[in-house]
């Protein structure tokens, strides 16, 4: 296949005792949406945080879009780069509206104007303009995951790292955003995909990458790994398999 | 509100008729009150008010609280007498030069600090402030140590900001409030004041989304000392005496958070409305009880009854008056998006 956008070699991190990742790598080609899953405490956000550059890893290295970063290659930078991550605790600017959470951002790449419209598209695009004008520090605990997720398009990112933006959704509102993911990817942006519902993961995601306790535990397509004796294994062990 | 879309209502909502009304009351104020005193008092309002704004930019928009204030006020005013005497510099001519030292300081300051989250910044301006306060002590020959600098009088002259009266400051400072507060609201809807709003709601996220926040601190300090500066030029030319203790105290630090904070931080309004509560009940309590340290005590209890009660501030309760009595939506008079 073409060039891959991001590659991970042989990453390590541990704080204070804790071998939080170990020995972790993979690739992701362009366009792709890979799922990463695992027990809690496997390791996933931690993963997220160092190609965000909020971890420096300890060792092991991460190339994006054929560049390798550095540790001066600081989160803003990283960004602009086209790094995109949602947070699992949702961080909205709480003292802005939802349309501002966007606007704001960006402003970093367009004119007053262009940025006003451009946060309509992405309002529209995330089915948020009926809230648009709701102070982010009002809305539920699901609807600001969901607003960080539009937020994050703002930058116009290369790669989104979505961390659990699922979690705490009905059925409906599940299916929604399986059709908001699959649109964010259809425009061209690859998703690494961290969700514990395992409906979600199968029915979003190309492949998956399975981490336990910290350790690469498997990679393949999303139903072998429901299958696979291992993963099953892992999770009875440590954490739960929501279906 | 949003200022991401501006919705073209008309000209003149009760928004921006009532900032013109009190405009044209405090024009008018001097043709009708002979009191001198009066005058004075409110001009000292209108000083602090630019005060808690200037203070409001890096402090209540960016949420980075500084006690360093007089620092920069001092260095303006010390900058000003110092070459007004010496040279018969125009205070307007030294106003860059307080600008460009203020810029400078609060550049280091920043560099310090601003890589780091949480109390650094706020310790290190108290660290700074007191440091120049030293200095200022220190330097005898340029500033006259403790003793102070009395401004030499040259007449009725506006190239030198020396009047007789107190009634040309009234309008002198006047114009700098409305400046001021006009200045506030541009940098509020720029880009670096988003910025410093995201930064405000929540740091780590808008690091993660581009924003340079160590980049947009820093400007928003070094704006906020450079007007800081700017004002205590003025506020200098107004005393007429400035020592370490009424430029370049702790003190006089305290008091500008303070007019701020319990104006409303974060706010356009605030800080005027908190000036215009805070300095003539200090008067007014420094009269009643006497003692000097009386203000330190009186603010002080006013802090930690806002912080307790009101800790949005009192601009709330006239905001939501506002609110009750014009109903429609016009949310600009609220001074700013901030909901
Ligand atoms: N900043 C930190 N300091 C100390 N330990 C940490 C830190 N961040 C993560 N860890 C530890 O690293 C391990 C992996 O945590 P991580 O948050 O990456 O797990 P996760 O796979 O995201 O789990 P979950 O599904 O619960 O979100 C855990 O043992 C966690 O306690
Ligand atoms: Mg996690």
């Amino acid at each position: 296949m073409s060039e891959k956008l991001l590659v991970v070699r042989d990453l390590s991190i541990s704080f204070a005792g804790i071998k939080a990742v170990q020995h972790l790598s993979f690739d992701m080609e362009p366009g792709e949406i890979v799922g990463l899953i695992g027990p809690n405490g496997s390791g996933k956000s931690t993963t997220v945080n160092m190609i965000s550059g909020t971890y420096v890893p300890d060792a092991g290295t991460i190339e994006f879009n054929g560049r390798e970063l550095t540790r001066r290659d600081s989160i803003a930078s990283r960004s602009r780069m086209g790094i995109g991550r949602t947070f699992q605790t949702p961080r909205p600017f709480g003292n802005l509206s939802v349309r501002d959470n966007i606007y704001s951002i960006l402003l970093q790449r367009y004119g007053f104007r262009e940025a006003q419209g451009k946060a309509d598209e992405i309002l529209e695009l995330s089915k948020l303009m009926h809230l648009a004008d709701a102070p982010a520090s009002k809305l539920s605990i699901e609807k600001r995951k969901w607003m960080d997720l539009a937020r994050v398009l703002a930058t116009e990112p290369k790669l989104i790292m979505m961390d659990e933006v699922m979690a705490g959704l009905n059925p409906n509102e599940m299916l929604e955003s399986f059709e908001f993911i699959r649109e964010i990817n259809r425009r061209g942006i690859t998703v690494l995909f961290i969700e514990h519902v395992m409906r979600a993961v199968v029915s979003v995601c190309m492949r998956v990458i399975v981490l336990n306790e910290g350790k690469f535990l498997y990679g393949g397509a999303p139903n072998d790994a429901l299958n696979d004796p291992t993963v099953v294994a892992a999770y009875i062990g440590g954490g739960k398999l929501d279906a | 509100m949003t200022h991401a879309r501006k919705s073209r209502g008309p000209i003149l909502t009760p928004g921006r008729i009532i900032p013109l009304i009190l405009l044209l009351i405090m024009a008018l104020i001097p043709a009708l009150v002979t009191s001198n005193y009066l005058i004075t008092i409110l001009v000292n309002c209108m000083a602090f008010a630019i005060f808690g704004l200037s203070w409001n930019i890096i402090g209540g928009y960016g949420a980075q609280i500084s006690w360093c204030s007089a620092a920069f006020v001092a260095i303006g005013a010390y900058v000003n007498f110092i070459l007004t005497n010496e040279a018969g510099i125009s205070p307007f001519l030294t106003l860059p030069l307080g600008m460009a030292l203020s810029y400078a300081m609060a550049t280091v300051i920043g560099y310090g600090t601003f890589r780091l989250r949480g109390a650094y910044f706020s310790i290190a301006t108290i660290a700074f402030a007191e440091t120049l306060r030293a200095a200022v002590q220190y330097f005898k020959p340029l500033t006259k140590g403790t003793a102070g600098i009395y401004l030499t009088y040259r007449g009725a002259n506006f190239w030198h900001l020396t009047f007789p009266n107190d009634r040309p400051f009234y309008f002198i400072m006047l114009i700098l409030l409305v400046l001021t507060l006009f200045f506030t609201y541009r940098f509020t809807v720029s880009k670096t004041g988003y910025y410093l709003s995201c930064i405000k709601g929540d740091e780590i996220a808008a690091e993660s989304l581009g924003i340079e926040t160590f980049k947009v601190k820093l400007r928003a300090f070094q704006v906020s000392a450079m007007m800081m500066s700017v004002a205590g030029c003025f506020y200098a030319s107004f005393l007429t005496y400035i020592s370490p203790a009424s430029t370049c105290s702790f003190d006089l630090s305290i008091k500008i958070g303070v007019v701020a904070i319990i104006g409303g931080i974060g706010t356009l309004w605030g800080p005027v409305l908190g000036a215009f509560i805070i300095v003539p009940l200090i008067e007014l309590a420094a009269k009643l009880l006497g003692a000097s340290g009386s203000s330190n005590v009186l603010y002080g209890l006013m802090l930690v009854l806002i912080v307790i009660f009101r800790p949005k501030g009192v601009l709330p309760l006239l905001t939501a008056l506002y609110d009750k009595v014009f109903p429609a939506r016009d949310a600009a008079a609220k001074g700013g998006r901030r909901a």
